[in-house]
């Protein structure tokens, strides 16, 4: 007995003790069995513990849906910090109808060259316009596209108006001689090498004016040059098939001509890019280009409006696609939270996607964004979060199992939650717009006057829904 | 100073316990906690109080075992037990580990033959955290998780006194019971993409005064025989009881919270039942000591709110006994007290017609140590046991609890008289 208590505690702690070590002993046996317990109390219990407390669903399927169609959007760039993108081709839907763009553009010269003179030997070789291709949007790849060059003939209409630098889809000028004619078989590479070869006498006369030092060249008489030059418009061939985004800040013509004799001598070029404020000392903060875009209904779809929605069950589907400004519009259900100790954990709405109406390529968007409307469908605002600052959209969802089963999830949480249990004054009425990604722009004093921005200007994106909209209420009963 | 920094670190050590959680079990979300099943200075037999009485420990469990403290000595014990569990259900199985029944208690002969005592203590040990997975109604392809977590339990400070009338001794402890019980609620929708998560939070705070009655009479009945019967209990009292319900979500995106409920509930009572603790031990040739006790709570009239919550009544049987070689040997070990007891408990927890009955052993010892002007009783004892079962969809827990409880006379708070 003796031998197993001298392992446990040390003979001499017990038979000579020295008070300070049985101090230190004692505390430190302490603190080892306090800190010995983690209080790591993830345990087991779920059988014994009654928990009545539950989470459920509850869904409303919103018959009151429809699509409207924008009866006008900017495409020209309604800021300078970024370009948007023109579009340049045309399809043909046999769902929704045909689209034909037309990208109008001004350029600048950029002052004088100095070797170009009638001093000098310059000899004028050609003028082109590549194509600053930036993706395929959709359509046929694989057939031939031809596109026209185009003088416009309005002269005075292209000039944007600094206070209101926008000009939209349904915009157009009148076309004046063409330039060049451009036939490609539209690959990405042979897009890259493509270019319009314009008229060789409307070239030697630019170039002219430049051997000349014509003065409309100088930078103070940028605005007046643009004025009498006019834009310049690509006009898709009637039996094209295909769309694509274009860059307007590498849009440019380029002179290419010789100094000296013409043989064993380099070709020297010099280019007129794409007008805009900077480039051209103008007011104007943004390029002097813009899509125009004809949109050429089929019957189904050839009734609707902005203020004119065509309800789900006449079309038997709902619409969001760019270009043509298609979205749809959703009334949702306001269900009042009265019971006690329950709340809503999250609101959201599900559109389903049908997927067997596939033509043309035309892709869904990853995101659809969300405009708050009245019944009248003045925009209230961008859905958002609790803090107001967070853009909620509706983000595609797609079945692991079943690729085909696909949909849009819309987390309306904090805006329901807020209508229903926050003490903000009820709306009954609630509508939701849904669109491709953008915003808009307003005017407080003139309500009527809003504009929407975004994908919906220079992307072909399109979701068809099979479905009405879903409305996906969690709630907790939480005591 | 050395005396004030020890104090301190031992009044840390205390509120270090007192502030976290006591107990891990499921079993502890009932009512205010599990009272503890063995307790004090003599849990390596078995728990037993009521007719204990020496001249080495405090046994706050019965005050009118004060009267046999020495009677120049000043008295400071302190205590606590670490418990490991294995607990299991029918289809899975966890462990825990936590320090509970954590007390400090000190005494000292006030006059002649009165001696007071005081303390403070852990009355009840509640802690678990339970998680329950299920679908969400009206969508089986979906799940949600709930975290129910509680914490709590019942402390006591407590003021005693001791008083021998001829050999019956007789005592009370007025304690301040005080506490507070936890109840915290998380519910997720799963994943935890977007939404809300719900946290709510029900907070029982209780306070009342407990006055616990005691006497011992220790009788010769032979040369070499002692016996002692003792008693001790509390009535019945209402504590008076304050509940506060919170709720609130929180947004899994932005972080930003919304208060659904703020609620309270002001002067409610909950009920402490009578409880009483009957017992006797038989002391033979100072070297054998053999005790027994019998414990009953009526925890039947246990209220809360006005709300009976229908439990039955507690029971509890416990026997111990020591074995010391020699009281006044030459060597530690034949001055040593070696312990064993067994306890079983009938709680008054009953699920699914099911009692939740603990059976354990326990063996301990408490070494006598001598250290200059100072004397000290090193007291270690393990409990081994076994709460519920697996019928009916219960829960089982083996535990095993180790006691330390050191018992100091004139250490530290007391100088020597004569050098």
């Amino acid at each position: 007995m003796s031998i197993f208590w001298k392992i446990i505690i040390p003979s001499h702690l017990v038979i000579k003790p020295k008070s300070r070590n049985m101090r230190i002993f004692f505390i430190a046996s302490f603190l080892l069995l306090l800190y010995a317990c983690d209080n790591n109390l993830s345990t087991i219990g779920d059988d014994l513990i009654s928990n009545e407390n539950f989470i459920e669903v509850k869904r409303f399927v919103m018959e009151e849906t429809s699509t409207i169609r924008l009866d006008s959007f900017p495409t020209s760039n309604v800021s300078s910090s970024s370009v948007s993108p023109l579009v340049m081709g045309k399809i043909t839907d046999n769902l929704t109808g045909s689209i034909a763009t037309i990208p109008y553009f001004q350029v600048a010269p950029q002052g004088f060259v100095s070797s170009i003179t009638w001093e000098n030997n310059c000899e004028f070789d050609s003028l082109t316009l590549t194509i600053p291709y930036l993706k395929t949007l959709a359509g046929d790849s694989t057939a031939f596209q031809t596109f026209e060059l185009y003088r416009t003939k309005d002269k005075k209409y292209i000039q944007f108006d600094p206070y209101n630098p926008i000009l939209c889809n349904i915009d157009s000028l009148q076309l004046g001689e063409k330039l060049a004619t451009l036939t490609l078989y539209p690959q990405k590479d042979n897009i890259a090498q493509a270019y319009f070869k314009l008229n060789y006498d409307f070239g030697k006369t630019l170039f002219d004016l430049m051997r000349s030092r014509d003065p409309i060249l100088e930078q103070i008489n940028y605005p007046q040059f643009m004025e009498d030059f006019g834009a310049l418009a690509i006009v898709p061939g009637k039996d094209n098939s295909l769309l694509m985004n274009i860059d307007p800040s590498n849009l440019k013509l380029k002179f290419h001509y010789h100094i000296g004799a013409v043989e064993g001598e380099d070709m020297t070029t010099y280019t007129w890019p794409c007008a805009s404020g900077q480039n051209t000392n103008t007011l104007v903060n943004n390029t002097y280009a813009f899509t125009h875009i004809n949109y050429d209904p089929t019957t189904k779809f050839e009734d609707i409006t902005f203020k004119e929605s065509k309800p789900f069950d006449d079309l038997k589907m709902a619409v969001i696609e760019g270009l043509n400004g298609f979205m749809t519009k959703i009334k949702v259900p306001f269900v009042a939270d009265a019971a006690a100790y329950q709340t809503i954990m999250k609101a959201e709405i599900e559109l389903r996607v049908n997927t067997d109406l596939q033509e043309n390529n035309i892709p869904e968007p990853k995101n659809l964004g969300v405009y708050i409307i009245t019944k009248d469908n003045y925009i209230k605002g961008l859905l958002t979060d609790m803090s107001g600052q967070n853009v909620i959209y509706g983000t595609l969802s797609q079945n692991s199992v079943d690729p085909n089963s696909k949909s849009y999830i819309i987390d309306i949480t904090d805006y329901y939650v807020n209508l229903v249990e926050g003490g903000n004054p009820i709306v009954p009425e609630i509508y939701l717009l849904v669109g491709l990604p953008g915003s808009y722009y307003g005017l407080s004093d003139a309500p009527s006057y809003q504009i929407f921005t975004g994908n919906v200007a220079n992307t072909l994106q399109r979701v068809i829904l099979k479905e009405e909209p879903i409305l996906s209420i969690y709630y907790s009963h939480y005591k | 100073m050395r005396k004030i920094l020890a104090s301190i670190t031992l009044l840390l050590m205390t509120t270090y316990v007192f502030g976290q959680n006591s107990s891990g079990t499921p079993y502890s979300k009932e009512g205010f906690g599990l009272l503890p099943d063995t307790y004090g200075a003599y849990i390596g037999m078995g728990g037993v109080s009521a007719a204990m009485r020496d001249n080495y420990n405090i046994n706050f469990m019965n005050p009118a075992s004060y009267t046999a403290l020495d009677s120049v000595r000043f008295y400071f014990q302190t205590g606590i037990t670490g418990e490991y569990v294995d607990i299991s259900s029918h289809k899975t199985h966890a462990n825990y580990k936590v320090a509970q029944n954590g007390a400090v208690s000190m005494a000292f002969r006030a006059y002649k033959k009165l001696f007071m005592s005081f303390g403070i203590l852990q009355r009840s040990n509640r802690g678990f955290d339970v998680y329950y997975t299920d679908v969400v109604r009206g969508d089986l392809s979906q799940f949600c998780t709930q975290q129910v977590e509680g914490s709590g339990g019942l402390n006591e400070a407590y003021l005693g006194a001791g008083y021998q009338l001829g050999k019956l001794s007789v005592g009370a402890n007025v304690s301040y019971l005080f506490g507070k019980v936890d109840d915290r609620l998380t519910m997720m929708l799963l994943p935890m993409t977007s939404g809300y998560y719900l946290k709510t939070q029900t907070i029982t705070q209780m306070s009342a005064a407990l006055f616990t009655l005691g006497a011992q009479l220790p009788l010769n009945i032979g040369k070499k025989s002692n016996l002692t019967l003792g008693t001790s209990f509390n009535f019945g009292t209402p504590l008076h009881a304050r509940r506060t319900f919170q709720a609130y979500k929180t947004s899994v995106a932005s972080g930003n919270s919304i208060l659904l409920n703020d609620e309270a509930t002001e002067n409610g009572t909950i009920f402490y039942p009578f409880r009483i603790t009957t017992g006797a031990s038989f002391q033979y040739d100072k070297r054998w000591l053999f005790a027994g006790d019998y414990t009953f709570q009526n925890m039947s009239q246990y209220e809360e709110f006005g709300t009976n919550k229908e439990y039955q009544n507690y029971h509890k049987v416990a026997i111990g006994s020591f074995y010391q070689p020699n009281a006044v040997g030459r060597y530690w070990w034949q001055r040593n007290q070696y312990m064993a007891g067994a306890y079983f408990t009938r709680s008054h927890l009953e699920f699914n017609l099911t009692d939740i009955n603990t059976y354990g052993i326990t063996i301990g010892s408490q070494i006598p140590v001598r250290l200059p002007y100072q004397e000290l009783m090193l007291g270690i004892a393990v409990d081994l046991g076994m709460r519920g079962t697996h019928k009916n969809n219960q829960i089982m827990e083996k535990y095993v609890k180790l006691r330390i409880n050191i018992a100091f006379k004139e250490l530290w708070f007391m100088k020597a008289k004569i050098n």
